[in-house]
Parts: C-alpha cells; structure tokens; sequence
C-alpha cells in the first residue's frame, strides 16, 4: 500500500531540473557535462550520507535532463531500419553523432600503393573484365531481361526475308508467312 | 615490434583485416592487469569496473612486474598482443596504495595515463542486487566546472568516457536506458590553486545509478527520473599523471578524410541569418549572341569574298613561296 502512494507521489514531482549554466549535452555518447559548481561544503564535510544524497540528487538531475533530450529525439518505430537494429520490436530513438572528440586507437588507414599494372592500367583505363556479369542484359522494347546470345537471345534477328513453301500454300491455301516452326514439326 | 605475418587462410585473414586500421573504428578493447603486488580490494575493483564494460575487456590472472610510469613496454606489448587500446594496471604499495593506473594507447603506444587512489571503495555485491544487461551503453555524467577547466581533470573526463561509452550507435532502443554513471569532483578548477602537485586536488567521485523511471501525471511524454545505487562506489584521488605526446595526440585525433563534413559550396548566411545561394551561370559567348538581322550583317560566301580581296590573297601566296624556299635551303 506504501509503495503504491509513493509511486502516486513519485507522478507528481517535476520532470524539469533548473541549472544556473545550462548544461551541454553529447548524445551520441549519451553523456552530459555540467559546469555548475559543487557544492564544496557538503562535499568535504564528515556526513558522509549527507554527501550521498547530494551526489544522487545531481546524478538524478543530469539523468533526467538527459532522458528528456533523449526523448526528444526522432523516434523510429518497428521494422528493420538501419544496421544496428537487429530485432523488430521496441521503439528505437535516432542518436546523432558523436560531439567530443575521443583519440583513435590506431592511426588512419593509408592506401596501398598502386602496382605497376595497376599504375597503367589505371593511366590506360583498363578495367578487370568483371568476373560475375551474367548472361542475362535487360532488353528495353521487350522490357524484360533476355540473353545476351543464345537461344532467344538478344542478338538474334527477326529473319528479314522468309522463303515460301509453295507446296505447302497450295496445298492447305494458307496464308504466307514465317512458317518455320511449323515447317519443323511437319517434318517429323 | 612483432614480425608481420602474412595470413595463412580466410578466418586468419579476416581476423587480421578487422585488427588492421579503419577509418571507422571497432569499439576501443580494454584490459586489466594486475601489477606484482596487487591486493584483494584492486582485484575486486577491477571486477567491478570490468562489469561496465562487458563484453570488450579481458581480465588478465597473473601477476606482472611491471611499473607504467618507469617502462611501459610490457604493456603495450599486452595492447598489441589483445587489440585491446585501453589498460587498467591494479597495484598496491606502500608508497602508493591500492592504485589503479588508467592507461590509453594510440597505435599500440602509451598515449595518456594516470593513477586513481582508491581513497573510498563500496564493491557491487554491497549493493542491492540490481544487476543492468550486459553491453547496455550506460548514460554518462560529469558533473563539476573542474572537468572543463584543469587539463588533468579534463584527461581523467575523456579517458572515463572513451572507456565507459562503448559501441558507437546510430539507433538507440529506449528500454537500453539502464543506468548512470555519474562523476563528480568538487572545486572550481583554478590551477593557480592546485599548482603541480596532485595531491591537493579534489577528490573524483565515482557512481553508478540504475535508472528508474515513472509515468508523471502532468506531461505525459516526460517521464519522472527515479536512481538508485547499484555500485560500485569509488572515491579516487588523482596520482601521477603522464599527458599525451603533442605530436602523437596530433595524429590521434585526425578525422578521416570520408567522415569529414563536406563543405557547402555556394551556400552561405549573411549578417541577417538570411541564407544565400550563389549561382554560377556559364560565361556568354557574345559573338554568338543574336541580334537584328540586317542584310549588310550577314556572313558573305567565300567566292564573293575572293572577288574583292584578290590582292591581299596574292601577296599571302607570294610570301608562302618565299617561306619554302627558304625551308629548302635550310635542308640543303
């Protein structure tokens, strides 16, 4: 029942915190530095309670002067949004980057330099024939991806002149035209 | 130095190229070493510190002769050996007790360090069991006008933060609020005061809240923030301090050159906070330009204007003549 009434009591308390030098904020590391003085007295008096309560207070502030930055953020809600989100559910804040600047723990990488081949081929424009390109080129009248030879392929030409079977149109009075498929099976 | 090895198969290549310097680093790797006499209470504190920064550190069990401050070659041979760019020495002596030595390397080479006294010392297990989620990027807070003012202070801030921060994030999840970390040190920082020797200088206070939050009845969105200690508890005292090499700082702190922000062309803000926009229009060709039309403008054919010019045409064959003659002789 206590618990209950303190959590009632816990609602009402203020969510904003009051500084005398507004405090600065690196939310790319989720951090913050206030620059406001300490109380120096409590700090180097005997009561060491005293001084806890102290430290938690401004602990508690700069935790919740953070949490409403962090909440102020641009929200993204659900799917796979970006590389770091590996799991759907939960509702996921966009931090920006990194203010403080922090040394490398190794220097920047250099290039490799170049090869004699690579040095002439480069001066030449000569490109590696790519290993992995398919069969397979988009064909924009069909719209569709065809083959770049072969069967339907996309350097096979309609025939532009087809011979008439003059035995066959005589004999079933059709028309003329590319017959040749069915030219093929009649052999059979 | 180690011998470069050249990789023998893909897992050994991969390993080796993800240890290879990047221009967007991996998630900096720490250490803990225990120097040649190092009591309980170091050993428990480096547990307790090394429970923030799971799962990129690595507890080493021996003890090692090693005095940071006199040769650090052990450990930046532990450093190259581990990947691992940040080292935490545990010793105890006489002269100095229970000290840890907070040690930064840059390519593998001590960079910065300095010794915390444990002057006051709360393990976790001390504390209510409230235990965070492993690998939880912890909220960080500097609290004191010192961190910003006195360059060992401002060292211990950056060195805190490059330790406790961990991976670098661009999503964050809201239940990943856990905790706190808060550091604080009174006095205002005036190096005038705290002239040379450390032992003057305020005390660092060290300590980890779990974070608790509540729905607060006015603003909804807002929640009320509720701590409560879950340790460990350190009051440190500032020892020796070694600061960066200027040059090796230099070249610590270079941005690649694709992380960089990229210069807006053109685009600038004038005295009014206006944005203005300069636009480049191509040079005009004014002998293309068009203007009126008129018979006497117009461009005359070749043969009509051989008709008038015969002269002028002739004397220029005249002198070509003289011009290969000449060339003749010269060959002769």
């Amino acid at each position: 029942m206590s618990e209950s009434t303190s959590i009632q009591s816990i609602g009402t308390r203020p969510v904003t915190v009051e500084r005398a030098i507004p405090v600065t904020y690196d939310l790319g590391n989720l951090s913050v530095f206030d620059t406001n003085m300490i109380d120096s007295e409590i700090m180097s008096s005997t009561d060491e309670a005293k001084r806890e309560v102290y430290l938690q207070s401004l602990a508690r502030d700069s935790a919740q002067l953070l949490v409403n930055q962090i909440l102020a953020l641009p929200v993204v809600t659900g799917g796979r949004t970006g590389g770091d989100v590996n799991h759907n559910d939960g509702v996921f804040v966009k931090l920006p980057d990194p203010i403080t600047q922090l040394p490398r723990e190794k220097p920047i990488p250099v290039a490799k330099p170049l090869t004699k081949w690579e040095k002439f081929a480069k001066q030449k424009g000569i490109t590696p024939k790519g290993r992995n390109t398919g069969n397979l080129v988009y064909d924009e009248a069909k719209g569709d991806w065809v083959k770049k030879w072969g069967y339907k392929g996309k350097n096979q030409e309609e025939p532009w002149l087809v011979e008439v079977d003059e035995k066959a149109e005589n004999g079933d009075g059709e028309e003329s035209g590319n017959k040749s498929k069915g030219t093929k099976k009649s052999k059979k | 130095m180690m011998r470069i090895v050249k990789p023998k198969n893909a897992r050994s290549k991969r390993a080796m190229d993800n240890r290879s310097p990047k221009a967007i680093e991996n998630t900096k790797k720490a250490l803990t070493v225990r120097g040649s006499t190092c009591g309980i209470l170091v050993q428990n504190a480096m547990t307790d510190i090394a429970a923030y920064k799971q799962p990129d550190i690595r507890k080493f069990q021996k003890r090692n002769e090693i005095h940071p401050f006199e040769d650090a070659s052990s450990l930046e041979f532990f450093s190259q050996k581990n990947d691992a760019s940040l080292i935490i020495f545990g010793s105890n002596s006489k002269k100095r007790p229970n000290t840890l030595t907070w040690v930064r390397t840059f390519n593998f080479q001590v960079l910065d360090m300095f010794e915390l006294k444990i002057l006051n010392y709360k393990t976790m297990s001390d504390f209510k069991k409230l235990t965070v989620n492993v690998g939880m990027k912890p909220l960080i807070s500097f609290a004191g006008p010192i961190f910003d003012s006195h360059p060992h202070f401002q060292m211990v801030k950056s060195m805190l933060l490059d330790f406790f921060r961990g991976e670098q994030i661009s999503m964050l999840d809201l239940a990943g609020l856990q905790y706190i970390i808060s550091v604080t040190a009174s006095g205002d920082g005036n190096i005038s005061v705290y002239s040379g020797d450390t032992s003057n200088l305020p005390s660092i206070n060290f300590r980890v809240y779990k974070i608790k939050t509540y729905k607060n009845k006015t603003q909804n969105k807002v929640p009320r923030v509720e701590l409560e200690e879950i340790g460990p508890r350190f009051d440190f005292q500032l020892g020796r301090v070694r600061e960066a090499d200027p040059d090796m700082l230099k070249q610590a702190m270079r941005i690649p050159k694709e992380l960089q922000p990229k210069a807006k062309k053109n685009v600038e803000t004038d005295l009014l906070g206006d944005k203005v926009a300069t636009i480049h229009v191509g040079k005009q060709d004014l002998m293309k330009l068009q203007t009126r039309k008129m018979k006497g403008l117009k461009k005359r054919r070749k043969d009509e204007f051989e008709d008038e010019g015969d002269d002028e045409i002739e004397d220029v064959i005249v002198s070509d003549e003289e011009q290969s003659k000449k060339r003749k002789r010269q060959i002769k």
